[in-house]
């Protein structure tokens, strides 16, 4: 476990210098946020606001999380961490870790903002806990399956393919949870679903993760 | 006991066989050049004794384990080769440290800068990785594969790069770590560099064969 907390405070190290992945997703974040609030009319706004919020993590998500493991391949450091003494999982787990904590610092900055521009009156403590507890199955998913299409050409094109049909069960729960935000009241069958299905989602990337990770 | 052993190894990459049921073993404390053409198999050679990839028929033995399960084992083996394994954006130093926490290096910091003494870095351990010549990324590379005091070293073409005051710096540095009893696997295409070595391997057509120094 150490060593996964080595990984990730090496790789927010290296995001922190480079700032590559985070500029882009909060950069992302901001103009997908104005194009929906420009775009979507007055009268349907408080309907779709939700949805397109989750949408705009979605899209942010699958675009900077793979970051964590393509950077590696790009750099072919991720053979230096095959030849470490380290399990797979713990190399995962450091992954995870470091798209939370990216994960985190994105919606700190994007909620207010969102919930600015969109004009909405919502519990915003239940509201950054439904996000958040989205957004951390969209993160397992996302990192675990980054290694799967790793050696693909197309690889950004193919993520968002394996992607959806895995993190539908994400997207309707986290929906659920987060029009909970809107009336003010937990919901916490929406909650137990994004829980028991990032649990499940994780021991089986826990259980898979050997076989991906050497080639 | 036996520091390295393949036995019947094939290894191919979709329909290329590059291995093709490859036997050799090399004893602990041997010092063993592999020598061959560019595209013969030598990198999948050190990948696969080093646990980056796996066999796809026979058995890889590094101390009699597996190095591509068992993680314990990789403690004992230091790899480098051409391509670096390091981080860009990362010092030097950083660099190291990272390597030397995943290998539960103890007192790291006294073996960075002892290696970085020998190697000629230290002046440079601060500089990132990305700012460096190629030559003393090569060199910061030899010093990660070393972070650990492998009891197995494995070099893929790792004087490439190198200006020849180093190179030779690195090899009679091989020829001495070799009379502590550290095995080594030295693969290269420059015949000269094998001049110390105990012993001589050539890959060709996915074979390996021993040949005389």
């Amino acid at each position: 476990m150490l060593k996964a907390f080595e990984i990730a405070k090496k790789d927010l190290k290296i995001e922190f210098r480079s700032k590559g992945t985070l500029n882009f997703m909060v950069l992302f974040s901001l103009v997908v946020s104005f194009m929906f609030s420009i775009a979507v009319p007055s009268n349907v706004i408080g309907d779709v606001a939700i949805s397109l919020l989750l949408l705009v993590f979605i899209f942010v998500g699958i675009l900077g999380y793979t970051r964590a493991f393509l950077r590696e391949a790009e750099l072919e450091t991720i053979d230096g961490l095959r030849i470490s003494p380290i399990s797979p999982t713990a190399v995962l787990l450091g992954k995870i870790i470091y798209n939370v904590i990216l994960m985190l610092l994105i919606e700190i900055i994007i909620l207010p903002i969102f919930v600015a521009l969109f004009n909405l009156n919502v519990d915003f403590l239940l509201l950054f806990l439904s996000v958040t507890a989205g957004n951390l199955a969209f993160v397992i998913v996302i990192s675990s399956l980054s290694m799967l299409v790793l050696k693909s050409k197309a690889r950004e094109l193919l993520m968002p393919i394996i992607i959806f049909p895995v993190i539908f069960p994400v997207i309707s729960s986290t929906i659920t949870a987060l029009n909970s935000s809107v009336v003010g009241e937990i919901n916490y069958n929406a909650f137990l679903l994004i829980g028991s299905y990032t649990v499940m989602m994780l021991t089986v990337a826990m259980l898979t993760f050997d076989y991906l990770f050497v080639e | 006991m036996k520091a390295l052993e393949f036995v019947n190894v094939t290894k191919r990459y979709g329909n290329n066989v590059v291995l093709k049921d490859v036997s050799f073993e090399i004893d602990e404390g041997e010092f063993v050049g592999l020598i061959g053409e560019n595209a013969s198999g030598k990198t999948t050679i050190a990948r696969i004794a080093s646990g980056q990839l796996k066999p796809d028929h026979g058995e890889v033995l590094v101390f009699n384990s597996p190095p591509y399960k068992d993680y314990g084992v990789k403690q004992r083996i230091g790899f480098a080769s051409h391509n670096l394994l390091l981080y860009p954006e990362l010092t030097a130093y950083e660099n190291l440290e990272f390597y030397g926490k995943l290998y539960d290096v103890k007192n790291f910091e006294i073996k960075i800068n002892e290696l970085f003494e020998f190697l000629g870095l230290s002046r440079k351990k601060d500089e990132r990785v990305k700012n460096l010549s190629r030559g003393f990324r090569q060199r910061v590379a030899i010093a990660r594969a070393l972070i650990n005091d492998p009891d197995l070293l494995i070099l893929d073409e790792v004087t490439t790069g190198l200006d020849p005051t180093i190179r030779e710096v690195v090899l009679d540095y091989l020829t001495e770590i070799n009379k502590m009893k550290k095995t080594i696997l030295f693969i290269t295409h420059h015949l000269d560099e094998v001049k110390n070595c105990d012993r001589m391997l050539e890959v060709k057509g996915g074979k390996v064969f021993a040949q005389s120094l």
